[in-house]
């Protein structure tokens, strides 16, 4: 419900930018802690309505897309709240104020937690821009896209600690002189991860949210639901298989690089291993503000995530498909012919030389021929990994969930 | 040079030529159009790993099932642990209370 002003009674909102609640009509600030009301108090009780019940079964307004709505009644006018899966605060679209939704974020529910947000809108969008990089392949219009909707969205997030065990048996090769040999070794190691804060919330992908590390857990503070108005929020809705899932992978990522980089020889893969990731029992529920912003391009929605607290950017920039690819062909065509030219006397010689000269010369030869064409490889192998990197982080920035899941929040 | 001669230069130099072209304008659009490409630094979420055991040039078998990689796996594997831990399960996570 909307926290008031003592002075006005008008609804306060946080300001980032001065890390206050912050009273538009008579301007006054506040502090979370000078901030009392009785709606503060926990309404355990309090039955929330689906929309079927407040419309209707069968009405016009209870089609399926709306039986995980909510509706609450604003405490300012009396307006209804519509709230969507797992949202704990919103904007009344009558009055305009915040509201957060008390049995949505019960004593159960109530985070530890919170880093309030310290990037205002205008300051979000203000380190995109910084982060735009120059370049032939970002259109003109990405550069300077129009945001369509920007909004401020306290992400729920787990802060976990963990034990990791694991034992793994390493393939590497050695180059000893001309020839090359296969070595394996075993390690066996334990780690304990400390304070890995892992996203909550099941729609946004994971990927996408722990790109927006690291958040600055030294302004991280006990939890004060006033931080919330002004700014969207959600409940945690992962299951525990999802955290430890999570978890392992990210744990199993740190202590492989840490082993893979204590092996002799190159090339370093793991042949065969056994772990066990154990989560112990005093993780935290916390809040971390991220700014989702959606602009559109070429008929596409894209969403770029704002870190809220160190202004961290990350999207996948859409880029200019037929300059790409027409600037690859012509210059592949060009560097060709030159390429043709230089080596034509080089690899006359090479393969006359193959078809006549005795075995050694033409050991030499050609294994010449086959570092070239592996490096050829090589190269090309690289570059598809990276173009595959490319069309993911963009799949990423378009993914229908995360747009719906900023638009689909009252205004 | 004969024709075949002349084709395997030409096929050579076009894939070292598109090689070269291709791995530039796709290393760059990579680091130019990704933003935000990084997790969190490891140090900031765990102490060091301890290694208890290292074995250094394993013998290597000629069967994959036998070797002795899956023998020093078997013969370390981790026990199961039991410490107390969060729970598992489809269920949402909740609070500890």
């Amino acid at each position: 419900m909307a926290t008031l002003c003592k002075n006005c009674g008008n609804a306060l909102i946080y300001d980032p930018t001065i890390g206050k609640m912050h009273c538009a009509q008579c301007g006054s600030t506040f502090t979370a802690e000078e901030v009392e009301s009785e709606e503060k108090k926990y309404r355990e009780e309090e039955r929330v309505l689906s929309r079927d019940e407040v419309y209707g079964e069968g009405s016009e307004e209870a089609v399926e897309e709306f039986l995980e709505c909510y509706v609450y009644t604003c405490s300012s006018c009396g307006g209804e709240i519509v709230i969507h899966g797992s949202e704990t605060s919103t904007t009344c679209v009558y009055c305009g104020n915040p509201n957060v939704v008390f049995s949505r974020i019960a004593k159960e529910k109530m985070p530890d937690y919170i880093i309030p947000f310290t990037l205002s809108k205008e300051e979000a969008l203000d380190m995109i821009r910084e982060s735009m990089p120059r370049s032939i392949f970002i259109p003109k219009e990405v550069r300077h896209f129009k945001a369509e909707d920007v909004r401020g969205i306290y992400l729920p997030f787990w802060i976990v600690n963990a034990n990791h065990e694991e034992t793994c048996v390493i393939k590497s090769t050695v180059q000893s002189g001309k020839h090359s040999t296969t070595i394996l070794s075993g390690r066996t190691g334990t780690m304990c991860i400390k304070n890995f804060p892992l996203d909550g919330c099941a729609i946004l992908s994971n990927e996408s949210s722990s790109r927006l590390e690291p958040f600055n857990m030294k302004l991280m503070r006990p939890f004060d639901e006033d931080y919330l108005l002004g700014f969207y929020s959600n409940a945690s809705d992962i299951s525990y298989d999802e955290m430890y899932e999570i978890t392992e992978k990210r744990a199993r990522e740190i202590f492989e690089e840490e082993v893979m980089g204590s092996v002799r020889g190159s090339s370093p893969k793991i042949l065969a291993q056994s772990h066990q990731t154990a989560i112990l029992t005093d993780y935290k529920y916390a809040m971390f503000p991220v700014w989702f912003v959606t602009f559109s391009y070429e008929g596409k929605h894209n969403t770029i995530l704002v870190n809220g607290n160190t202004g961290k950017v990350v999207c996948g920039l859409p880029w200019r498909k037929a300059l790409f690819w027409t600037l690859t062909i012509l210059t592949g065509i060009i560097l060709s012919v030159i390429g043709f030219y230089l080596f034509k006397g080089l690899f006359y010689v090479l393969v006359s030389s193959f078809s006549n000269s005795s075995s050694s010369n033409s050991d030499g030869r050609g294994k010449l021929i086959v570092l070239i064409a592996a490096g050829i490889v090589t190269l090309f192998t690289t570059a598809v990994k990276k173009m595959k990197k490319v069309f993911h982080q963009i799949k990423l920035t378009q993914s229908s969930e995360t747009f719906s899941f900023v638009k689909k929040r009252q205004e | 040079m004969n024709g075949f001669q002349i084709f395997e230069v030409f096929f050579l130099s076009g894939l070292s030529g598109f090689g070269i072209v291709y791995g530039l304008l796709a290393f760059r659009l990579e680091k130019r159009n990704n933003l935000g490409d990084s997790h969190g630094q490891a140090g900031l979420y765990s102490s060091s790993v301890t290694i208890t055991d290292r074995q250094d040039k394993m013998p290597i078998g000629v069967n994959l099932d036998k070797t002795p990689a899956y023998q020093y796996v078997e013969a370390h594997a981790p026990k199961k642990a039991t410490y107390p831990k969060a729970p598992e399960g489809n269920e949402q996570v909740r609070k500890q209370q």
